[in-house]
């Protein structure tokens, strides 16, 4: 059943076996997994099935860097979460994301890629793209020609996938615990504390409250915490403060490690034929009006260990002359140093390009003034923009914590500190050279590396996954961690987390399906627990 | 219109694989082929004046010497320069000009066109 705890006009006692907090992605599947079990399920929601904008100021920071997603837009709190906005592009991490590699880190998992792997295709199925495989061999025949990268000995092909309309979590799976009784949704329902014995290790009961203030309480034998991989460490954070940092911060480890999927735009590639690159690569294809395939460039694990560097997400993107023009981006370099009354670096030769390029700059700016075209050559094909999503490596000083101001219920915002590490810009630009090295040896073109626009790269055009992870992480230490390998809150008997903030590192593909093969895995471990 | 690096680039490899290396005036020739305008001859030279610039700067040697040395490292006929490249890649032979990745090999034989022009 679904209730609403706007309708609770006096405080409220509730019991059950256990308490899931929060309603997204994880949450939902959790619940789902549970169902069979015969236990009673109490799910807390904070938001409620559709969109409000009072309970979405909740999510408003105190403070965050420069150019970073505001994350009172860039989540959603309601039921289904962030899946109600998400693109519901679908990979799985890589063996070599759960090892311990030597030049990254703080990077390993305390479990293995194999535990994990086990529940990808019950994760592909809750994600609707399990109707074919993820080998990228299944479609060569559906190719124009072969892979690109059939004949490296770095790269290698691989498959993105996404259904043909996203998938809602609620929408999707809502029904199935609306009309089960023995679960009970409950929507409006902000959890504020929990009540937790120090003797026993045991939580005892969380505390949820309307925006009148009302308080109620939830009284479990477990406790999940599926907030999201922000708002867990933020929660975790505030009940610490009343608990002396019992709850999985003896060691100041609660909020820290905070990644994200950094995107960059670094790098062009010029190819010798311009339908040189095959068609899954250039736009993808379509399969059974079902399900869109998306090939990307991998480097294989091999390659990485090799040359100690990391693995992006790359695709090759179609543009024109003018999206690619070295003069925009260098009159934007310009300009941007100029309002800061500074010269940028390499001004010479911005300004030769801007000189070069000079009609892409007239016709950039008649477009955006005045809506005219005035040089119709520069949206001819250009070349392909490489968008690299790449992997952030774990660092202590990139987290949230507290502020000092509060939300509407009282409840402390977010600060948030994040910074890119110049060991991660130095890897991306090491896996790149790798890339122009692989093409020019299959005679595919050659790649121009963007150093010129560094300052853009990693300042304004910085895109980011919205993807967020790392804040509770596992760990088989309490020293290096936050859960354990059962996602066990240290110091607790029964406490877990859910979602990405577990993950010790980010991988650099989209997290949701490991999110919901982890929570599918934890389901199976609490069914014997509780 | 101007032509463009990147067709720019797709006629230097194509006639590359086929011309002796040291024929500049044929190079030249095909580089008088415009694929769209008037312009496209003199923005190629333009290019290779720039790699013979960046060569000047970066390089203790000429690029014709540099030609003659690394052919005979490979042990190349004069007009393999594509496999020259494709070697250089392999051992990471690259030059980089304003961020464009190119093999030492092609750089030189560029620089030695610009060489020609360059005031």
């Amino acid at each position: 059943m679904i209730v609403d705890a706007n309708d609770f006009d006096r405080p409220s006692h509730f019991d059950a076996d256990i308490c899931i907090l929060g309603g997204g992605v994880a949450g939902i599947v959790l619940a789902n997994e549970l169902l069979t079990e015969n236990k009673s399920i109490i799910l807390l929601e904070s938001g409620d099935d559709g969109f409000d904008g009072e309970t979405q100021f909740l999510y408003e920071a105190e403070s965050t860097p420069k150019y970073f997603p505001d994350p009172t837009w860039s989540r959603l709190r309601m039921l289904g979460g962030a899946s109600n906005h998400w693109e519901n592009s679908i990979e799985r991490f890589d063996p070599i994301d759960f090892q311990r590699r030597n030049w990254i880190e703080h990077s390993g998992w305390p479990i293995t890629y194999d535990e994990v792997a086990k529940y990808y295709p019950e994760a592909e199925a809750y994600c609707r793209v399990a109707k074919e495989g993820c080998d990228f061999s299944l479609w060569r025949e559906k190719l124009t020609r072969e892979g690109m990268f059939s004949d490296s000995s770095m790269f290698e092909s691989v498959i993105a996938k996404s259904p043909a309309s996203p998938t809602l979590f609620f929408e999707e799976y809502g029904k199935a615990l609306v009309d089960n009784k023995s679960i009970r949704v409950i929507k409006n329902a902000n959890v504020v504390d929990v009540d937790y014995q120090t003797e026993q290790q045991n939580v005892q009961a969380a505390v949820f409250q309307t925006f009148s203030g009302v308080q109620h309480r939830v009284k479990a034998k477990a406790f999940v915490m599926c907030m999201g991989g922000i708002e867990n460490a933020r929660m975790l954070l505030h009940f610490n403060e009343r608990y002396d940092n019992k709850l999985g911060n003896q060691y100041d480890n609660v909020g820290r490690y905070f990644m994200e999927h950094p995107t960059v735009r670094a790098a062009h590639f010029l190819p010798l034929d311009e339908n040189g690159i095959d068609k899954i690569h250039r736009e993808g294809i379509v399969v059974d009006n079902e399900l869109t395939l998306r090939g990307r460039a991998s480097l294989s694990e091999h390659a990485q260990s090799e040359h100690q560097t990391f693995n992006m997400r790359m695709y090759f993107n179609k543009k024109s002359k003018i999206v690619l023009s070295d003069g925009v981006s260098s009159s934007h370099v310009v300009r941007n140093s100029l309002k800061e009354s500074e010269i940028p670096d390499e001004f010479g030769s911005h300004l030769l390009n801007i000189i070069k390029d000079i009609d892409h700059i007239a016709e950039s700016f008649l477009q955006k003034e005045f809506d005219r075209t005035l040089f119709d050559s520069v949206h001819e094909f250009g070349g392909y923009q490489l968008l690299a999503m790449i992997e952030q490596t774990p660092h202590r000083d990139n987290r949230i914590k507290l502020g000092t101001t509060t939300d509407a219920i009282g409840l402390k915002k977010i600060k948030i500190d994040f910074h890119v590490t110049e060991q991660d810009k130095q890897r991306t630009w090491k896996t790149l050279e790798l890339l122009s090295k692989d093409t020019a040896i299959q005679k595919l073109g050659r790649i121009k590396l963007l150093k010129e626009r560094e300052s853009r790269i990693w300042g304004s055009q910085l895109g980011y996954g919205q993807h967020h992870m790392g804040t509770t992480r596992m760990s088989d230490r309490a020293e290096e961690g936050v859960v354990d390998a059962s996602s066990k809150v240290f110091g607790t008997n029964n406490l877990y987390v859910a979602g990405s903030s577990v993950f010790p590192t980010g991988g650099h593909v989209p997290p949701t399906l490991t999110i919901v093969a982890m929570a599918i895995k934890l389901a199976n471990e609490i069914k014997h627990r509780t | 219109m101007k032509n463009t690096r990147r067709e720019f680039l797709q006629q230097l490899l194509a006639v590359s694989a086929s011309i002796p290396l040291f024929n500049t005036a044929v190079m030249a020739d095909a580089m008088e082929n415009p694929l769209d305008g008037d312009n496209s001859r003199s923005t190629a030279i333009d290019e290779c004046v720039e790699v013979y610039r960046i060569w000047r700067s970066t390089e203790n040697i000429d690029p014709v010497s540099y030609l003659i040395d690394v052919l005979g490292r490979y042990n190349l006929a004069p007009n393999k320069i594509s496999s020259a490249a494709k070697l250089d890649f392999q051992y990471k032979n690259f030059f980089d000009v304003n961020g464009l990745q190119l093999s030492k090999t092609e750089a030189a034989f560029l620089a030695h066109i610009g060489e020609r022009h360059h005031t």
